[in-house]
């Protein structure tokens, strides 16, 4: 379990430009508290009785923040700033409380606070509480587009050219222009982690987005994720910690 | 192919050797007589601005009934209200008899048009229960993802409703065309507007023109399969922009 109780500080903007054509970002900072959840299925508890706090700035006075990059200078056992691993087994609740904090699923018992303010679980047509770049279980991807329009279509700011680079550097050329029905597992994968780096979202929250992908790839798309971070609020569910040693461990 | 020509062939030639047997034009005419028919037939100016009449009153009525349907299904999917309102009324048009529509616009609105009104009542609960169908079995998963993304409604429209719409549109558009059509002729001949097919046909039965009349009836299925597959086609055309 994880406590960070420092509130967080104004970083400053820099050349902070986030998003292709020079848009800048606004202050990144972010902090989500889970706060008491329980959510049972039937019989089987997911969750009891859990807390954390998640926060761009997750540790008092350590790991330096460099303006542009936000990462967090990286010591031995200093965790980077923002950065948080859930691990658990499969099947033990790591998405579910996901969904929860995404705004998807209410709890039995216990509330969320997204910046201090309680997040409520709206059915129908209002917004969910949190915008993010969602990487999840299954790919959801639009099948019968290719996987360029699959990221452009979720940020009305990214320019084509700056979705095809991200994509190549995760997928060969001839991928990008197929239709995403016609890729490998792997791949999808690759262009639904793509879509959640380049959007225009304030925290990014990707369940198990290494699925599927053999180590070269795992270290290349670790490495993606965290150059497209730029200091946003990054949560990884993943049941394996290879390459996140530094990340803020949360255990369910 | 060629299966299909024999085949083909085999019928024209027992519908020949038919009325060959019967030996009465009143009751039966050959395929040899419908040609000779038709020919006399497509000599005839009015025969021409018929058809086009026909066809712009019943494609009117079509093109009418679908976007009608659609917007109504789209409006009863958001609004509850509407679709407890709607539904009904839907069903109702759905329900009824042709026949006794053809007679109540008859009543309401006179014979010129009855073809256009017709073909729009018979296709509008096509296209509106074909329509809610399609919304209401929009992945959830993908509406959730979309959320999340906070995507923009004509994104979401355009990636995630349409091309699941696609497919109830396409299979409505396949029936409602040709109901549009049948529908609409009948129109015609129980309300005899001038210058019809309907009106046609009917002449060349009280002129006691069997061959006139097969004609005409072979020109009503003609017609009737080349709407349906220009319909599809330009529909799956715009579906695929």
């Amino acid at each position: 379990m994880l406590r960070g109780e420092i509130s967080c500080v104004e970083r400053e903007q820099g050349q902070d430009a986030i998003y292709g054509s020079g848009k800048t970002s606004g202050d990144t900072c972010m902090r989500i508290r889970a706060e008491d959840i329980t959510k049972k299925y039937g019989q089987q508890v997911v969750l009891d009785h859990f807390t954390a706090d998640f926060c761009t700035e997750s540790a008092p006075g350590r790991g330096r923040v460099e303006a542009g990059t936000g990462q967090a200078e990286s010591g031995s056992g200093t965790p980077m700033s923002g950065c948080y691993l859930i691990t658990a087994p499969s099947g033990a609740g790591k998405t579910t409380l996901l969904r929860i904090l995404l705004g998807l699923e209410r709890p039995d018992a216990g509330k969320v606070l997204t910046d201090g303010e309680v997040s409520n679980w709206p059915a129908g047509r209002t917004l969910l509480p949190l915008f993010a770049g969602v990487v999840f279980q299954e790919d959801r991807l639009c099948e019968n587009f290719p996987s360029v329009e699959n990221v452009t279509a979720f940020n009305r700011h990214l320019s084509r050219r700056e979705a095809q680079t991200g994509l190549l550097s995760l997928l060969p050329k001839e991928a990008l222009s197929r239709k995403v029905s016609e890729l490998s597992g792997g791949m999808r994968r690759r262009v639904a982690v793509v879509r959640a780096c380049l959007s225009e979202a304030e925290v990014m929250v990707l369940d198990e987005p290494f699925a599927g992908l053999d180590q070269e790839s795992r270290e290349k798309t670790l490495d993606y994720i965290l150059e497209k971070r730029r200091g946003r609020l990054l949560i990884i569910a993943s049941h394996e910690r290879e390459g996140m040693e530094e990340f803020t461990e949360v255990r369910l | 192919m060629k299966k299909k020509i024999l085949i083909l062939a085999f019928w024209l030639l027992v519908w020949q050797l038919l009325s060959l047997l019967v030996h009465n034009p009143f009751l039966l005419v050959g395929p040899v007589g419908t040609v000779k028919a038709l020919a006399g037939l497509i000599a005839q100016a009015d025969f021409w601005i018929s058809v086009c009449k026909s066809l712009f009153r019943i494609f009117g009525g079509l093109a009418a009934g679908s976007v009608l349907g659609i917007l109504f299904a789209v409006l009863s999917h958001h609004f509850r209200l509407f679709r407890e309102l709607a539904e009904p009324a839907v069903n109702v048009l759905k329900t009824v008899p042709v026949a006794s529509f053809i007679i109540m616009i008859l009543i309401w609105a006179g014979n010129g048009m009855v073809s256009f009104w017709i073909s729009l009542l018979v296709v509008l609960p096509v296209l509106y229960f074909n329509t809610r169908e399609g919304l209401s079995s929009v992945d959830q998963s993908m509406l959730e993802m979309a959320a999340v993304f906070r995507m923009s409604r004509f994104s979401n429209l355009r990636h995630i409703v349409l091309p699941e719409l696609k497919p109830f549109i396409l299979g409505a558009m396949q029936i409602a065309p040709a109901m549009a059509w049948k529908s609409g002729v009948a129109a015609e001949v129980i309300g005899q507007p001038l210058l019809s097919i309907g009106n046609g046909l009917y002449r060349s039965k009280i002129n006691l023109d069997t061959g006139r009349l097969f004609a005409w009836t072979l020109v009503i299925v003609m017609i009737s399969w080349a709407f349906e597959k220009l319909i599809l086609m330009a529909v799956r055309k715009l579906m695929h922009d």
